[in-house]
């Protein structure tokens, strides 16, 4: 009986294989050659529209990072490692080394702290050259202004809190630390100049101070008061020109503030809405960017009251700077948190929200998404084009 | 509204006087000023479990949530949600000697308190119970009433933030 069922089986099994097409033969080509395992080399200079966006990894902070972007294409180019509480990237003016101020710890997140900043090629974003800084960088939420670099450079500031306040600096062509400067009350680093910045300080005045020769920190003047307790300026300003920069305060009000040779003067104040636009605030973790080729402003804007400055932007309102006037304003289809704008002359725009893990790449005339970088990591703060230096080299 | 009454006003001030020009190490006593409560409390001697501290009876409200009172000014992971309290650290974390003040007021009571926002440190962050209120926050070079900044300083555990407390520290007014 079992000999019989398994004949029938078989026999089955015959005319199914008879009733199926024939397989059409095989083509006659070269055998897969045996492949060769490589590594990615990149440029070995960003050009205009490659973007760096920073991931603070929000959730397992030890872990921050940097993914670098080919804006045109949408290409995901690579990584650069951050460490805790990873605010950013600085990018030597010619575009070639990325310096990454860090916070690590010998056992992820415990053990013994060590701050250092680490050179990175832009061609290989290799890890290279690494210089110990006081183990007292900032952990906050990012700021472009913790991690400035001279222009030409040759200097990168840290700015520590622990709270005593200072600056670290690292002298980035040596490759070496020149040392650590109190900078009593103040904070944060605006770059007014090849040696120049200007702090914050919690008064509401501004601090100037600048580097010597030798990279030493030197305090210079303070202002009066420039803000008021009730509205505070930001600690988000924008630089819109060598040692020209653009405050927004909480409510919406700008002041254009110069610090050129150390000599802190108020330029221009105005405010972003009209008297009929009260409601509408600047906000988000980056919520200001300047194109200086055109002398536009791009303001991530939102509807909302006290306490709000946080909050993303649900439009972009653009001004020209020089006529303190808004020109155009564009609806977002979904809200950001981060706006920047290359620095070239046919410029894009880039928007992120913190958490969506997309960077929309946008015509920054229109507002138009042109294209949509997704999947990238988990809490996306800072968006940092390419320096304006590479940029005009690179063309 | 702003949240900042008098005695917030007062704290700011005296730090922002003590963040002046003065000496270096002389201001740190004014972030001292405004440490929680929390560090203060006897340390039980006595190995023992140890539950979080409960709110108190005259309030109000759901402590796992964001819109309870305490809560106005902050920023972070709710410690009610990650194995602590409003007021108790998650175990195998260590409080923030230092932190920031804000002010929220009772509904209960009508009353204002100063509210000490010190987080729980030594761990990565916990995750849950995302809360941002930011109500009277101010920038980071301000920093006594800034709640973007990490202000796991000055603990032995390290810099790894994992949750926010908000520890009464007294009536404002």
């Amino acid at each position: 009986m079992k000999t019989l069922l398994a004949l029938s089986l078989l026999a089955l099994g015959a005319s199914q294989a008879m009733a199926a097409p024939p397989k059409p033969a095989p083509p006659k080509l070269a055998p897969l050659k045996p492949e060769e395992l490589t590594t990615v080399e990149l440029k070995e200079q960003m050009p205009p529209h490659w973007v760096l966006v920073n991931d603070i990894s929000f959730l397992h902070i030890a872990d921050g990072r940097a993914y670098l972007i080919d804006a045109d294409s949408g290409h995901f180019l690579g990584t650069i490692p951050g460490g805790m509480s990873h605010t950013g990237v600085a990018v030597s003016p010619d575009g070639r080394t990325a310096m990454v101020p860090g916070t690590y710890y010998s056992r992820g997140s415990r053990g013994k702290r060590t701050d250092v900043v680490t050179f990175y090629k832009i061609s290989d974003l290799m890890p290279g050259d690494e210089v110990e800084i006081p183990a007292k960088r900032i952990q906050s939420l990012p700021l472009p202004s913790t991690i400035p670099l001279t222009d030409d450079g040759r200097f990168l500031l840290v700015y520590n809190f622990t709270p005593e306040q200072s600056v670290s600096v690292v002298d980035a062509q040596a490759r070496k630390l020149v040392g650590e400067f109190p900078t009593p009350g103040c904070g944060l680093m605006h770059m007014t100049g090849s040696r120049g910045f200007l702090m914050q300080c919690a008064d509401g005045s501004l601090q100037a101070a600048a580097l010597d020769a030798n990279g030493a920190v030197h305090l210079g003047a303070t202002t009066k008061p420039l803000f008021t307790a009730d509205d505070p300026a930001s600690d988000k300003p924008v630089r819109i020109g060598p040692s020209t920069w653009l405050f927004t305060t909480f409510a919406g009000d700008v002041a254009v503030i110069d610090g050129a040779g150390g000599q802190i003067a108020v330029k221009a104040r105005w405010k972003l809405a009209g008297a009929d636009e009260s409601a509408w605030r600047p906000g988000g973790l980056q919520p200001l960017a300047y194109h200086a080729p055109s002398g536009r402003l791009f303001v991530l804007m939102h509807k909302g009251g006290a306490g709000t400055h946080k909050f993303p932007g649900e439009e972009i309102w653009v001004y020209d700077v020089a006529a303190a006037k808004r020109t155009a304003r564009i609806t977002l289809d979904q809200p950001a948190s981060a706006v920047a704008v290359s620095g070239d002359a046919a410029p894009l725009l880039y928007t992120t929200l913190f958490g969506s893990g997309t960077l929309a790449v946008r015509d920054p005339g229109t507002g138009a998404v042109l294209r949509k970088v997704e999947g990238l990591g988990s809490d996306l703060t800072l968006i940092q084009p390419a320096p304006v230096a590479a940029t005009a080299g690179a063309r | 509204m702003r949240r900042l009454d008098r005695a917030a006003e007062y704290l700011a001030r005296s730090a922002a006087r003590g963040t002046s020009r003065r000496g270096f190490i002389g201001r740190l006593g004014a972030f001292l000023t405004v440490s929680g409560a929390a560090t203060l409390l006897p340390v039980a001697r006595a190995r023992a479990e140890r539950a979080p501290n409960p709110v108190q009876v005259q309030e109000q409200g759901d402590p796992m949530s964001c819109e309870y009172w305490r809560y106005c000014a902050v920023d972070g992971f709710l410690c009610s949600c990650c194995g602590g309290s409003a007021s108790s650290c998650p175990p195998g974390t260590e409080p923030s000697p230092i932190t920031w003040v804000g002010t929220c007021r009772n509904p209960v009571d009508g009353r204002n308190y100063i509210i000490s926002y010190n987080d729980c440190c030594g761990k990565a962050a916990c995750g849950r119970c995302n809360c941002s209120r930011d109500e009277g926050a101010t920038p980071t070079y301000q920093p006594t009433t800034s709640n973007d900044l990490d202000w796991c300083l000055g603990t032995q555990a390290g810099v790894a933030y994992h949750c926010s407390t908000s520890v009464v520290l007294g009536p404002a007014d």
